[in-house]
């Protein structure tokens, strides 16, 4: 999909026309909302696997809802990329959250974020590798983790651990169920990160010796 | 998903844990001058940054700038033919 007839600006010119008033306002804002609606509908097809009779209304949805954000956010803009480029960030944000939302609807993330990782659980992550040395290395290490989970974690890092990293569920999803934000779950997934780092370093294993162990080159 | 199970990709990112990390907002702050840089001179953010690292470790924001750097490919048009 191609940008049709809409007008070459410098960031300076978005900037003075997007707050100008009257026409010249209609006519950037009516730009926008094209270059946002390319870049929404761009993401949902590329990543969102929405069907395509939905995709259309749910890419003028997320533009629109695109064009607010930047409107509310046009004085944070720094001038340091294209004005577009900084623009197409906002519905590509809206257009993978709403594809996340109606992949993940009807699942139900209450029971895997209600428990801590069961016995099965453990044993499905494990992937043993084909070599006997390695693969009593990598269980060893696996043990280690285990109980580093066990020792160190809060029962909400442990959730959102398990369901982040070990079911892959979007971060955007655990926000939702949670009424939290990005910036919370990503400190609460990074301090546990930080908590098992140290553990497993405790217990002998570097980073240098995780990555060794998994056979990382 | 890593090949090798989610406990194996969880324990990469625990390997890839850094002491301080930046916060998706800074990620979204930070991304459209990465991902201009990136299409201009891939060389250019080849070196470790923040930016970076939180992309290893973030799977939302590592889509939206999958999707961002593929749209500016898109904008920019397909690169030059090889010479015959």
């Amino acid at each position: 999909m191609i940008v049709a007839a809409v007008n070459a600006r410098t960031n300076a010119e978005w900037l003075r026309a997007l707050k100008s008033g009257g026409e010249d306002q209609a006519v950037a804002l009516a730009d926008l909302r094209a270059y946002l609606l390319r870049a929404a509908t761009f993401a949902l097809e590329r990543r969102g696997g929405v069907a395509a009779p939905h995709l259309s209304q749910l890419a003028e949805d997320c533009a629109q809802e695109a064009v607010v954000a930047v409107l509310a956010h046009l004085d944070d803009f720094r001038g340091e990329s294209r004005f577009t480029t900084w623009a197409y960030v906002f519905a590509i944000n809206r257009a993978l959250m709403a594809a996340r939302r109606e992949r993940w609807q009807n699942v139900s993330l209450d029971a895997l974020l209600a428990t801590s990782p069961t016995t099965s659980d453990r044993a499905a992550a494990e992937t043993p590798a084909e070599n006997p040395e390695r693969r009593m290395l990598q269980h060893e290490l696996e043990v280690t983790l285990w109980k580093g989970m066990d020792e160190c974690l809060s029962d909400r890092q442990r959730q959102a651990i398990r369901a982040v990293v070990l079911e892959a569920v979007p971060l955007d999803e655990v926000v939702r169920h949670w009424q939290s934000n990005r910036n919370a779950v990503y400190k609460l997934l990074h301090d546990a990160r930080r908590k098992l780092r140290a553990y497993l370093e405790a217990h002998g294993y570097s980073a240098a010796e995780v990555r060794a162990v998994l056979d990382d080159r | 998903m890593n090949a090798s199970g989610p406990l194996h990709h969880l324990l990469r990112l625990i390997a890839g844990t850094a002491e301080s990390e930046i916060s998706c907002s800074e990620c979204f702050r930070l991304l459209p001058q990465y991902a201009e840089l990136e299409l201009a001179d891939p060389s250019a953010v080849v070196a470790p940054s923040p930016l970076s690292q939180h992309l290893q470790q973030c799977g939302v924001c590592r889509e939206e700038y999958e999707v961002l750097r593929d749209l500016l490919r898109a904008d920019a048009g397909p690169p030059p033919s090889e010479p015959t």
